[in-house]
């Protein structure tokens, strides 16, 4: 046994840096590599991993503390000691006390993407999976647990397959490649389930002998968000339900309120979009619908009903999307709705959302209203159950039973987790929504 | 100041650095090499691994020569011609440098003879006999090696003071050789000196010569060495060596060991430290550990995910064949592969006469961590090819998991002890299990036998001598 000390590690030109969480207590027993506190840095959030396997002895920083380089976060009790004799022992690896290392907490130079680059329908901005962790290195000592050759080893590590889970068919229970394949179906099959992700990325040809080609990096947070979007995308079974919310009478009240903020003193003035009506919407169907403001826990088979409605709002910025989050949006009126999200994509756009503002949604919704498009099937941010997309109102003619009548059509894309919910549910969920929408008095019954 | 750009840069060419610089130019880099020295190889080649066996095969057939008297062959004593010796020493290591030039060449790595110390985490400063320039790099590799350790209160400008490298230089055979350091690379000196005429002083500060390998191992070397050496003294520290005109003198401070001893020449191996202090590192972020050994992950991977180290300067256990597989893995890890350094065991041999060999768990770590094993142990006085050989002088142990059969480790002792090792670290690696060892024909009669007879005890099924 011996005592070791976790600190920070390299974490960028960063100091002072704000911790944001502390997922450690003393007595916690803890494994290489989980994380030990979540820092705030650049525009994500980011979880230290811990260096150690061991028991935690003391914890030197609480949430809010600011910390850099160094900064001692704990002491460790570790269970075996790093064997040091000058003369060549036998057979110890170097030494592994090296933190993971955080390539999304340098500064990089990003190319500038144009404001109006293509917009995906839900993002995920906190970094609390490097990529890192999803890498297996399948190191294994003399006695370990399970048995693989250096080959096998080699390739799950290819594959990104912890061998830990992988059951041995061979002699003496000895890993096969074939058993690391098995996984990988079994794991494509169940799409995705909570084992590892195992695809690989497809082999691409010289493009430069069909023409002229130029590689552009991605920004930053379309890097971090793409292999979350990727497992969301996998893992859950999703439906998108279309449907369409006779917005005519909403948009003449809007439209009412709009002369009468003008009539307002300058400072006083909110610009009072749909968005706003659509949240306070949402979370009146929310409340009806419990089952779409939900988390599916698929260790225990639960569904997690959550009691507060916090509804993430998907804004194009200039290094990519980012999600900012509207707290306890069913107590706020529309005016403070509208007022907060205009304060939120702003923040986001100058890149100074603060990570408590990015995280705890229950709910998304990805507006391209504003764009154009008639409908697109938006993936769910997870661990939320569901997300509702809009698309371009438009003025379409309605039949009222006696003759075609223009009547201003919102439409609604919503997905949602088929685990958790069905399909009836779902449409229930969004006709429910359009007649709030319809006709907004609703909302006060 | 010339001031260059470039894409995979390896600091030190050593095994582990020409390694790198060779996987990752085949992995398409474009690759710069800085080594001091004229030759490629490092300290293995040109001051290491390779003088040291050239000169320990010597020392191995003039004693199989002499050895031949006890069954009726004498030839005269030998004579000793040490300017042709070192000749063919330096042949030896010339040829296999020059096969690396030619294998530099043809990989098209750019050599750069010079120093390299770093600006930043970013880029060095490399001192050549043609001047100064500056390298701005996208991934580095360091690969500076170690060097000998030296401890107080012993006079290192008088020319009697040796360190390996002088040693190997042979260019005296002294009368009186004291060794410093009784592991590896002192008792494959004293076998050399010894094989040369000189009378051999070990001194040890631990209780036991070559300290990690198991007793039963030793014994075999120690039954020879004592017969062989003026003396061994372990448990016992030089506290001073003063230089007299006539001879040095050892002062000593042990149970067992006089006062003081004389000798011509010392040879000082208690050890060896790394090279970190000779490329101002400390004007990079790189973190480093304990004797200022650079931490790395199982991907060699510094804290500055461009920067990478591999070998000697990484720390324990400081061997080419680390070296080499890490600088693998970095040019690997480099260049978008998946790789990491995960051996099970990281084989040790002590070229000495007989060899010392042992990979995986030993004994006596077993017994320290409380891990229960299950031991077969075949000495070599009963190999019928070991008699042939007049080596009986061996033993050949596997020890296992008593609970899934695996292969934990091994040990062997003995002549070619070195190559027959190799056995055992594929069954490590393969994760074998005794009876895969056992009912592995193995070709009579040899010496490979003995490991597999080890593994029939093991299992209770051997009939070449008795199951216990």
């Amino acid at each position: 046994m011996a005592m070791k000390q976790i600190v920070v590690p390299d974490i960028g030109d960063f100091s002072d840096v704000a911790v944001i969480d502390v997922y450690i207590k003393e007595g916690d027993t803890i494994a290489l590599d989980d994380p030990v506190i979540a820092l705030e840095s650049a525009k994500a959030v980011t979880d230290i991993p811990s260096p150690f396997a061991g028991v935690i002895k003391s914890v030197h920083i609480k949430e809010g503390d600011l910390v850099s380089k160094d900064s001692l976060l704990a002491d460790i009790e570790v269970e075996e000691e790093q064997q040091s004799s000058t003369e060549a022992p036998p057979k110890e690896e170097p030494a592994n006390e090296q933190p993971e290392e955080m390539e999304e907490s340098k500064p990089e130079p990003e190319p500038e993407p144009e404001a109006d680059s293509k917009q995906e329908p839900v993002s995920k901005v906190s970094a609390d999976e490097p990529k890192e962790h999803t890498e297996f290195i399948n190191s294994q000592k003399p006695g370990s647990t399970f048995h693989a050759t250096p080959s096998t080893r080699q390739y799950a590590r290819e594959l990104g397959i912890d061998l830990g889970k992988v059951k041995g068919s061979g002699p003496h229970g000895r890993i096969l490649k074939e058993d690391v394949q098995a996984l990988v179906k079994q794991v494509m099959k169940d799409g995705g389930g909570s084992g590892p992700s195992a695809q690989t990325e497809f082999e691409l040809e010289d493009f430069s002998v069909y023409g002229p080609i130029e590689r552009m990096k991605l920004t930053r947070i379309q890097k971090i968000s793409g292999p979350h979007l990727q497992r969301s995308w996998q893992t859950i079974p999703l439906v998108t339900q279309f449907d369409e919310a006779d917005v005519t009478e909403l948009e003449l009240f809007r439209k009412t309120l709009k002369q009468e903020m003008e009539r307002k003193p300058k400072e006083a003035q909110v610009k009072i979009s749909i968005l706003p009506f659509v949240v306070k919407a949402v979370t009146h169907a929310l409340k009806e619908f419990p089952a779409f403001n939900a988390s599916y826990d698929g260790a225990s088979g639960d569904l997690i009903l959550k009691q507060y409605y916090h509804i993430g709002i998907a804004v194009d910025t200039p290094d990519g999307l980012m999600v900012p989050v509207l707290r306890d949006a069913d107590k706020k009126s529309i005016q403070e709705i509208a007022q907060e999200l205009v304060e939120l994509s702003q923040r986001a756009r100058d890149g100074k959302l603060k990570s408590k503002d990015i995280s705890g949604a229950s709910f998304s919704i990805s507006s391209l209203g504003g764009i154009g498009g008639t409908a697109f099937t938006p993936i769910i941010n997870p661990p939320e159950s569901a997300i509702l997309g809009i698309s371009r109102m438009e003025k379409k003619p309605v039949w009222n039973g006696e003759s075609f009548v223009p009547r201003d059509m919102l439409p609604l894309s919503l997905s949602y987790d088929h685990r958790a919910i069905d399909g009836a549910q779902g449409a229930r969920f969004t006709t429910y929504l359009a007649s709030l929408l319809h006709d907004i008095r609703r909302i006060l019954l | 100041m010339k001031q260059l750009e470039r894409d995979f840069v390896v600091l030190g060419g050593g095994p582990g650095g020409y390694t790198a610089a060779f996987r990752a130019a085949d992995l398409g880099r474009s690759v710069t090499l800085i080594e001091q020295q004229k030759s490629l190889g490092g300290v293995c080649l040109n001051v290491g691994c390779i003088p040291s066996k050239t000169l320990l095969h010597l020392a191995q057939v003039m004693d199989d020569a002499a050895q031949l008297e006890s069954v009726g062959i004498t030839y005269g004593k030998p004579k000793v011609d040490l300017d042709a010796i070192r000749t063919h020493k330096e042949t030896v290591v010339s040829n296999l440098t020059g096969g690396l030039d030619g294998l530099v060449k043809a990989r098209k790595v750019e050599r750069i003879t010079g120093t390299g110390s770093f600006i930043s985490d970013t880029e060095l400063l490399i001192k050549t006999e043609d001047g100064e320039m500056t390298i701005t790099f996208k991934d580095l590799v360091i690969a500076v090696g170690s060097r000998p350790i030296q401890i107080p209160d012993i006079p290192y400008e008088d020319e009697r003071i040796w360190d390996s490298t002088k040693a190997l230089e042979v260019s005296e055979i002294p009368k009186r050789l004291t060794i410093i350091g009784g592991g590896i690379i002192g008792m494959e000196m004293a076998a050399i000196y010894h094989g040369l005429g000189s009378e051999i002083t070990v001194i040890e500060m631990t209780d036991s010569i070559i300290p990690p390998a198991d007793r039963d191992l030793k014994q075999s070397l120690l039954k020879q060495v004592k017969k062989q050496y003026k003396a061994i003294y372990t448990s016992t520290k030089v506290t001073k060596v003063s230089a007299e005109s006539e001879s040095l003198k050892v002062e000593l401070e042990g149970e067992k060991a006089p006062d003081s001893i004389e000798a011509d020449a010392v040879l000082v191996a208690v050890g060896r430290k790394v090279n970190t202090d000779r490329i101002d590192i400390d004007k990079t972020t790189i973190n480093r550990g304990d004797r200022d050994w650079i931490l790395t992950d199982e991907k060699q991977r510094t804290n500055v995910s461009h920067i990478y180290a591999i070998g000697d300067v990484t720390g324990d256990p400081m061997l080419a064949h680390r070296a080499t597989h890490q600088g693998k893995v970095a040019a690997e890890v480099a260049s978008g592969l998946k790789s990491a350094f995960t051996p099970m065991s990281i084989p040790s041999v002590a070229y000495t006469q007989p060899e010392i060999a042992w990979i995986g768990l030993t004994e006596q770590e077993a017994k320290e961590k409380k891990i229960p094993i299950k031991k077969g142990s075949f000495p070599w006085q009963a190999s019928g090819r070991a008699m042939t050989e007049l080596a009986p002088l061996g033993v050949s142990k596997a020890l296992f998991d008593p609970e899934s059969g695996r292969i934990l480790g091994a040990g062997i002792a003995g002549k070619h002890a070195g190559e027959l090792i190799g056995e055992a670290v594929l069954a490590l690696e393969m994760g074998a299990v005794a009876e895969d060892i056992a009912l592995t024909i193995h070709p009579h009669p040899t010496l490979s036998e003995t490991f597999a007879v080890a593994a029939e005890l093991a299992e209770g099924t051997a009939t070449d001598t008795m199951n216990r």
